[in-house]
């Protein structure tokens, strides 16, 4: 039962992935490609967590899985409003390369 | 194929996203690319939690938490260098 889980977690967790992915190829803007980053990371990154846990729960390893997975929740939307931010900056200068 | 196993299967999967980040940070204007990096980082930690469970190593967890926490003030930097001077 708990293989199952596991192998529908990680199922789950490269649809997520591949969602992101089409998503970044189609997307236009780099500001609508944050979006896509931002799913990624954390639908899928939840998934893989979860699978890690369903795995082997009550270890070191799902603690480690749990720590990346809290890691990404925190820095991901500094990433993406740094990332914006920056990009917002740019298209106000006018310097495009 | 006695080695595959779902870890290992889904590792695999998630090579064309990574791919994809990669292939992305490598053309086009500035602005596209540096989406493109974080994206392809968050794709290659997952690659490394997977893999360290497909080849039961439970060490190489370490690699993914690393990068996780390594990938985050890179990006910051990166960003910084981009709004002023790139």
């Amino acid at each position: 039962m708990t293989g199952i889980a596991t192998e529908v977690l990680l199922a789950l967790a490269v649809a997520a992935s591949w969602l992101g992915a089409i998503a970044f190829l189609l997307l236009p803007t780099p500001y609508d490609r944050l979006h896509a980053a931002s799913y990624v990371s954390i639908s899928a990154g939840f998934f893989v967590m979860l699978a890690v846990v369903a795995s082997d729960p009550a270890s070191a390893l799902a603690l480690k899985a749990a720590i990346i997975y809290a890691a990404l929740i925190v820095t991901g939307p500094i990433l993406t409003h740094s990332i914006g931010r920056a990009l917002r900056l740019r298209d106000e200068s006018g310097d495009e390369p | 194929m006695a080695f595959m196993n779902a870890w290992l299967f889904a590792a695999l999967a998630l090579l064309p996203p990574f791919a994809c980040g990669a292939f992305m940070a490598l053309r086009g204007p500035i602005a596209g690319r540096v989406v493109a990096v974080q994206f392809a980082s968050a794709v290659t930690a997952f690659i490394l939690i997977l893999l360290a469970m497909a080849v039961d190593q439970r060490s190489f967890l370490d690699l993914a938490l690393t990068l996780v926490f390594v990938s985050y003030p890179g990006m910051l930097i990166y960003t910084h260098f981009l709004e002023r001077w790139l």
